[in-house]
């Protein structure tokens, strides 16, 4: 039965005044623009952020019923291979630090397959793979805020990631926050050494940012070295906790559900090596 | 890629789509201007974009991304800047409209965008529960409640509505 709700919402936007539009040109112009400056000088910090966040998953995952759910900045191509078998689930009781031999060069991916990311299980009971979209915020507008005031100037700079192979995941449940995982594929471990080194300098430089209306944030390092080659764990004020991982060439960043505490943060940096491990040759 | 069909695809579904966007910022030169971003994105990912099933449904999903991350940062100075400069350009809705917005900010924005894209961008209950990746029920459940919360700010009496 309709009633006058109805009518407003279907009447929404009926009247609304004349647009001056940008041209198609002016439009393709813009998309050009972004994807020099993505290129150019777009840093890590932000680029890994943004890719944890709801505005910028770079891959593009199948939702129910064949449609679509995109990544904002679609470059990255999810992996079509078929995954090796996998080891059962992962047990882990020490930090596992899968240097390769120094007799064997470092592997460069070329994809991240599917299972190579986290299972609901590797975290905690009664979460799922999800699509859905957490509209919730990104420590990594914190970053830009602090980008934008000087108090860092973004040195040492990022490598290059825009076009890096790379996967995200995010893992809910209900009534409560989103876990969220990206894995990319640097070049080179000296890459994925320079990704880490520019999130870890962003996060003690923009230690205490003061945002809009009096908003204040504060990145602190909790804790390193507990997973993969090398590893931090940072505390974005009470909102969560942040992991960066290096794996050989491969860089792991995890965005936390709101109430995970350090141990269990480490228990699932330490899985999510595992997988990846388990899946590639990347250790 | 092609400019052409890119083009004709811009040209084709921006007005349709500033209206879902413009219910989810409430202010008509932020719905522009998040949408033209969205549509630049598009054309830079217009490989895959363009063989999407639904275009528009990216498009207007990056949209809905960008417009609610610059609302959880808005009244920054270089906002207010552009908004500044740009306000004259665009004459003010009527009045129903500013309520519809004004009761649309203040629903939860699951509920709003469940509203927006059933009741303004005309999509089905299976069609939002894809492409926002949940149930249909949950999808139905917000709608429900959308609704009751809307109807409530703009104090209009709302019926028992069914989402078959």
């Amino acid at each position: 039965m309709r009633d006058d709700l109805d009518q407003q919402l279907d009447d929404f936007g009926t009247n609304m005044p004349a647009i001056d539009w940008a041209s198609p040109t002016e439009i393709r112009k813009r998309g050009d623009r972004r994807r020099r400056t993505h290129t150019a000088g777009m840093t890590a910090a932000v680029v890994l952020a943004l890719a944890l966040a709801a505005g910028t998953a770079v891959t593009v995952t199948q939702g129910r019923g064949g449609q679509v759910t995109p990544g904002v900045s679609g470059s990255a191509t999810p992996s079509a291979s078929a995954a090796p078998s996998l080891s059962p689930s992962p047990a882990v009781s020490s930090s596992p630090s899968m240097s390769p031999s120094s007799s064997a060069p470092p592997v460069v991916l070329t994809s991240i397959p599917v299972a190579a990311m986290l299972k609901p299980e590797d975290y905690a009971a009664g979460y799922r793979v999800t699509t859905e979209d957490e509209m919730g915020e990104s420590y990594g507008f914190d970053m830009q805020i602090c980008l934008e005031s000087e108090q860092w100037d973004g040195k040492p700079e990022a490598p290059d990631m825009v076009d890096r192979p790379r996967r995200d995941r995010r893992l809910g449940a209900d009534g409560r926050g989103q876990l969220r995982q990206n894995v990319v594929a640097m070049r080179s471990v000296s890459s994925a050494k320079a990704a880490l080194k520019h999130s870890r300098t962003g996060f003690e430089k923009c230690a205490m940012i003061e945002a809009p209306e009096g908003r204040r944030r504060a990145f602190e390092i909790v804790a390193e070295d507990f997973a993969g080659d090398e590893s931090f764990m940072v505390q974005w004020s009470s909102v969560q906790l942040l992991v960066f991982i290096r794996v050989g060439t491969v860089v792991i960043t995890l965005s936390m559900p709101n109430d995970a505490k350090v141990p269990k943060t480490t228990q699932t940096a330490q899985n999510a090596v595992q997988r990846l491990c388990d899946a590639t040759a990347a250790c | 890629m092609s400019p052409p069909s890119f083009d004709e695809f811009y040209l084709g579904s921006r007005q349709r789509l500033l209206r879902c966007v413009y219910a989810v910022t409430g202010d008509m030169q932020d719905a522009q201007d998040v949408l033209q971003e969205a549509f630049a994105r598009a054309w830079q990912n217009w490989g895959k974009v363009a063989g999407y099933e639904d275009p528009e449904a990216w498009v207007r999903t990056v949209a809905f991304r960008i417009a609610i991350s610059r609302w959880r940062r808005a009244k920054n100075l270089i906002t207010a800047h552009r908004r500044h400069g740009a306000a004259d350009a665009v004459r003010p809705p009527d009045e129903n409209t500013v309520a519809l917005v004004t009761a649309l900010r203040g629903i939860p924005e699951e509920q709003r965008k469940a509203i927006v894209l059933h009741h303004i961008a005309g999509r089905s209950v299976a069609e939002i529960a894809a492409e926002t990746g949940v149930a249909e029920g949950t999808v139905k459940a917000r709608l429900s409640r959308g609704r009751q919360a809307l109807a409530q700010l703009l104090r209009t009496e709302s019926t028992g509505h069914s989402y078959a």
